[in-house]
């Protein structure tokens, strides 16, 4: 074999080695502070029980004392590419049905998931959109509800010319949904447009 | 041979063995179409310039990455539209085999930047395909169904290292077992098969899907069957590196089309089929000279 196999093995081998340093299965969603606390630990105990408790806890002494100090060596490698290795996609679902409404002047044109109210639906349903909706109505003050509502109060004024006042509701209810009362509100009102949360 | 160089002549051998390109073939074509048409998507319904400008510039995200750097190169107006130009370009020549392997590379690279613009949007699929491009960019998944034999008629006969599917499998291995394991860790009620279903929350939930939670409250069967399925497959993800990957493919194919027919997801569940070829490779006819022969 020549040299160009054994570097493509090794190639091979570091990347393999990295992804899983990077992303280890079972660990990769624990922070730094988990299950530190005697406190914790014995909630811990309480909730799982005995292996699993114990389990647990090594797993996260272990990214705590081994891997983390490794992460924090080699974690700048994802950036060029943002190839962050971290894979616990959808733990959880959400304990509480939300939905975004949109009223222009007193009428309601939006509403996730509502077939009756689909005004910019093809923009805020859009995978790219979705999570700035989703942590909007999630809960007050999201790092991005400035630049969400200031879209959608131009384009009200764009479809809708004339309009003078713009509310995005946050709804919640329990599941399924029959019962939902409004969390927090965005107002924008003419002639400044200035975007309000309360 | 001593007892340490014999475990990795072993491992030098099967990363080189050859074989058959055209699983990372499909690949090469299926992935950056998937990226293609999510752009285009991003397009017609008019966001591209609001979602790839900074927030000051009237953009939706407050919050850039610190891994932009394109700003400072061309300015912050124009970082968006030139990351997003050269991803739609680099993504054809790759599906097209022009260039494919700097095409890969570079297009990687401004659809980085482009997720450094705005991080909301960019999602762990894009981290997924973007590291699958890399990948390829390192195999020769080039040499098969490409314009260019294509045009010189060229047979689909071809060899290459078997490293980089492996290396791809290994990435899927621990996605899957990553994504099942912090699932159980984090809400053993996956496993459940009484009360509210986890499953039921995930896919009647307005904000990402559209399915209508009020008509499904009492249907609770599918999604304890699905939650227990959805949790077998992804722990079960090791699959992906033995022989009987293709079984797992099919749990992998229905559990994609459930989710694609379910939720708003953009290409997620396409984008992890357009990988599917490397697990369905084992099934795939022999190329169409060796059937020739």
């Amino acid at each position: 074999m020549n040299v160009s196999a054994h570097l493509q093995a090794l190639g091979c081998l570091l990347a393999g080695a990295l992804m899983l340093l990077l992303g280890t299965p079972g660990v990769d969603f624990l922070g730094r502070g988990d299950l530190r606390t005697p406190k914790e630990r014995a909630a811990l105990r309480k909730e799982v029980g005995e292996p699993a408790a114990t389990i647990g806890i090594t797993l996260a002494d272990l990214n705590r004392s081994l891997r983390l100090p490794l992460y924090d060596k080699v974690a700048w490698v994802q950036k060029p590419f943002r190839l962050s290795q971290n894979w616990s996609l959808y733990r959880d679902g959400p304990h509480r049905v939300r939905r975004l409404e949109i009223w222009v002047d007193g009428d309601l044109k939006h509403r996730s998931a509502d077939p009756d109210y689909t005004w910019l639906n093809p923009q805020l349903r859009n995978r790219r959109v979705r999570p700035m909706v989703e942590s909007t109505t999630m809960k007050k003050g999201s790092p991005n509800w400035r630049g969400l509502s200031r879209y959608v109060g131009e384009r009200a004024r764009e479809d809708f010319p004339g309009c003078q006042r713009v509310e995005l509701r946050a709804m919640e209810g329990p599941f399924p949904g029959e019962k939902m009362t409004q969390h927090h509100q965005i107002v924008l009102t003419a002639p400044s447009w200035t975007a309000e949360e309360s | 041979m001593s007892t340490i160089l014999r475990p990795w002549t072993w491992f030098v051998e099967r990363c080189m063995a050859p074989i058959d390109l055209r699983p990372l073939a499909l690949l090469r074509i299926f992935v950056p179409l998937c990226i293609f048409f999510d752009l285009l998507r991003v397009a017609q319904v008019g966001l591209t310039k609001i979602l790839f400008t900074p927030y000051a510039q009237g953009g939706l995200s407050q919050v850039q990455d610190e891994g932009l750097w394109l700003h400072q190169l061309v300015g912050p107006e124009r970082a968006g539209p030139v990351a997003y130009f050269v991803t739609l370009l680099c993504m054809p020549l790759v599906s097209l085999g022009v260039a494919a392997r700097p095409a890969m590379l570079i297009g990687a690279l401004a659809y980085a930047q482009l997720g450094h613009l705005y991080p909301p949007g960019d999602r762990a699929i894009d981290r997924v395909l973007r590291m699958v491009l890399i990948i390829l960019a390192f195999s020769h998944s080039h040499k098969v169904w490409t314009w260019w034999t294509w045009r010189r008629g060229e047979t689909s006969d071809v060899t290459g290292p078997a490293w980089p599917a492996g290396l791809i499998r290994w990435a899927l291995c621990l996605i899957y077992m990553s994504a099942g394991i912090s699932k159980l860790m984090q809400q053993p009620r996956w496993l459940a098969i009484d009360g509210v279903p986890v499953l039921y929350r995930i896919v009647t939930d307005p904000l990402a899907a559209h399915l209508d939670p009020v008509v499904w409250a009492d249907t609770r069967w599918p999604f304890y069957v699905g939650g227990i399925g959805t949790i077998v497959m992804e722990v079960g993800g090791f699959m992906v590196l033995t022989r009987w990957r293709p079984w797992f493919g099919l749990f992998g194919v229905a559990m994609h089309v459930g989710i694609f027919g379910s939720m708003e997801l953009g290409m997620f569940s396409l984008g992890m089929l357009s990988l599917y070829p490397l697990l369905f490779d084992r099934w795939m006819p022999p190329p169409r000279s060796q059937q020739a022969r």
